[in-house]
């Protein structure tokens, strides 16, 4: 007899339906999946088949034919298990198989016919709403993410058995409720907060900026100047992200199985992959497309420490994710787009031996060294950093100093105001930050009061700068100007302060 | 007592043991060309292929272990030719094996093994 299930699979961040045909006929006993199944997939028959016998279910041995349609696409998901098991049940005739196609089954199944979580339930559920499913069957630990999509019955039976009496009408299940999500006890969490960096009231300023304007940063500084430090907070002053947002990063952390039973991700993603990082784990990659490191940090900050150490390839290859805020990623088998729209923070020292163009070191390089190391950084990602700023050494008394500093909860307070300014002026070209302003926008969108114009100009001449600085000064100045209250034209000062930020480290390429 | 007689003495066994359970003997020792059949049986709309193994000791493995895959292979496809004949075309069928354990000459113990391998998937 035939029957039909509905299970899924993903593709690049996105869920997939796959309809399981099942086909159990007299013959020769055979238990054969065709559809282009992953290894995962193909193994599942054994499990599918112990997990029916240890729930106390008989199977008779048939020749059963299974089929995953659509057929072009090859499924990598373990999730496919309960599909088959109800499939051949309703096959067999101990289920009704009209009952099984009102539902989505989302599980594998463990040798004892229990559900187990997989990875991906979010962007299922998100596909299933849209589809015109209304019941999902997930496991246990999915239940909290499956929950977040609303108009989705979600139900979540322990094992097979249970689910079978539930589709026979035996037993009555409710619909499942959020679950709690069990912390260690004593477990403070720690945060990080601008409170606790002391001095270094340029960089934070920048950094203040940087987050409200989506620009990226380059922090040029000696060892120990506390580069990374300020950059582990970046997150910390970032506005909150919007339900859109967070549903975005959930659904990427879903896909890679980095959610453990959680269910919204509300905090920034910060990622700080080492500098060894092969091109594929940054990017994204393999033969069949995961998400890498530029995607992990969606809508967060990607830090990237010692940047000149980072293999030149890898360098290169954030361009497209910096420039489009999505990382298309083509293979043998599919051209994959993830989402990508990060800020950057970079740090280095200003020479291989760390002390170039401090006060109280000398430095043991020598020009060409200097040369060879700042050479590593390309004029098109260095292009791509809006502000460059020096890190310089911390001065005793700044450490040792008991002031209180502004906290990371009053900063972002100024940056949320500044991001609104923002977005009231750049939604109607589908943009979200000054970062993303194009060159028309820029003649279009930001006006300077005469006096500022002037500075420019006397700058720009004396500096010799380049058209591209030209258009990043005035980026960075109307963010500037959206901290100070949203001021309409930008001054002499915003201007000024811009062209600091862009010229602190001149990178000498 | 040399293999072959222990080998008809398990194939005898078991085709006594699946008469008491019901079975009903359709043949024996069904040959092909290259394989052979020791018992083929029949419950209801179901055909039986049957793989007797007798051992005397388990020295060199259980007497299911030595079906081996090749095994398998030979007797599916002795299968196949004899579920050309149109009596059987629309029967469920199964593979069983039955292991004997002999011990001085005698049955110890019988096991039966229901759907004891299937058919592979290519690739």
């Amino acid at each position: 007899m035939y029957a039909r299930t509905f299970g899924s699979a993903t593709l690049g961040v996105d869920g997939m339906i796959i309809t399981v045909e099942v086909d159990s006929a007299n013959g020769m006993p055979a238990f054969d999946i065709v559809g282009l199944p992953s290894t995962a997939v193909r193994e599942s028959k054994e499990r599918v088949r112990t997990a029916i016998k240890n729930s106390g279910l008989r199977m008779r041995s048939e020749k059963i034919t299974i089929n995953l349609a659509p057929a072009n696409v090859k499924k990598e998901s373990a999730g496919l298990d309960l599909p088959i098991a109800i499939g051949l049940l309703a096959s067999q005739g101990r289920l009704r198989a009209s009952i099984c196609e009102d539902f989505l089954f989302v599980a594998e199944l463990s040798l004892e016919g229990n559900l187990r979580p997989v990875p991906g339930v979010l962007p299922i559920a998100i596909t299933a709403r849209e589809e015109g499913f209304k019941k999902i069957i997930v496991a246990n630990e999915n239940i909290n993410e499956a929950l977040l999509v609303e108009g989705l019955e979600v139900y979540s039976p322990k094992t097979l058995m249970e689910l079978v009496d539930f589709l026979d009408g035996e037993i009555e299940m409710k619909t499942a409720k959020p679950q709690p999500i069990y912390e260690p006890e004593g477990f403070v969490e720690l945060v990080d907060d601008f409170a606790d960096v002391q001095g270094q009231f340029m960089a934070k300023r920048a950094l203040e900026i940087a987050a409200a304007g989506g620009h990226n940063v380059l922090m040029v500084g000696v060892p120990g100047s506390g580069k990374t430090m300020l950059a582990k907070r970046m997150s910390s002053i970032l506005p909150e992200m919007t339900r859109e947002e967070a549903l975005e990063v959930t659904k990427i952390y879903s896909i890679t199985g980095k959610l453990s039973g959680t269910g919204l991700v509300t905090k920034r993603p910060f990622q700080n992959p080492n500098h060894d990082s092969s091109t594929a784990a940054i990017i994204g990659g393999g033969t069949n497309p995961t998400p890498g490191q530029v995607t992990l940090a969606h809508n967060g900050v990607l830090f990237l420490d010692e940047l000149p150490e980072f293999k030149k390839a890898t360098l290169e290859a954030l361009r497209e994710p910096l420039e489009e805020r999505q990382i298309t990623i083509s293979r043998v088998n599919g051209t994959i787009t993830f989402p990508s729209s990060m800020i950057l923070i970079c740090a280095m020292n200003p020479c291989p031996c760390g002390w170039s163009g401090d006060d109280d070191h000398s430095c043991r390089c020598t020009p060409l060294e200097i040369k060879k190391y700042m050479r590593r950084l390309s004029g098109p990602l260095l292009d791509r950093i809006d502000i460059q700023i020096r890190v310089p050494r911390v001065k005793y008394d700044d450490l040792s100093s008991r002031r209180k500093n502004e906290p990371s909860s009053v900063i972002r307070e100024r940056v949320s105001a500044a991001r609104k300014i923002q977005t009231k002026r750049l939604e109607k070209y589908h943009l979200f930050c000054n970062a993303q302003m194009t060159h028309s926008l820029i003649q279009n969108l930001c006006t300077l009061e005469p006096a500022a114009e002037k500075l420019l100009k006397n700058v720009f001449e004396t500096k010799k700068l380049s058209a591209r600085s030209y258009d990043r000064i005035i980026k960075v100045s109307r963010t500037i100007a959206d901290l100070n209250n949203g001021a309409e034209k930008i001054t002499a000062k915003h201007i000024a302060e811009a062209i600091k930020l862009r010229s602190d480290f001149e990178v000498d390429a | 007592m040399n293999n072959s007689d222990k080998g008809k003495l398990g194939e005898d066994s078991a085709t006594k043991y699946l008469v008491e359970k019901g079975y009903e003997i359709v043949t024996r020792n069904f040959r092909i060309r290259s394989a052979e059949i020791d018992i083929i049986a029949r419950s209801g709309d179901t055909i039986i292929f049957v793989e007797v193994k007798a051992r005397s000791n388990i020295r060199h493995g259980l007497p299911i272990e030595a079906v081996t895959l090749r095994k398998q292979k030979k007797i599916i496809e002795a299968a196949s030719i004899f579920l050309q004949d149109d009596n059987y075309a629309d029967c469920a069928c199964r593979f069983d094996v039955i292991e004997i354990y002999l011990e001085g000459g005698r049955v110890e113990e019988i096991r039966h093994i229901e759907n004891a391998f299937e058919i592979l998937q290519e690739g």
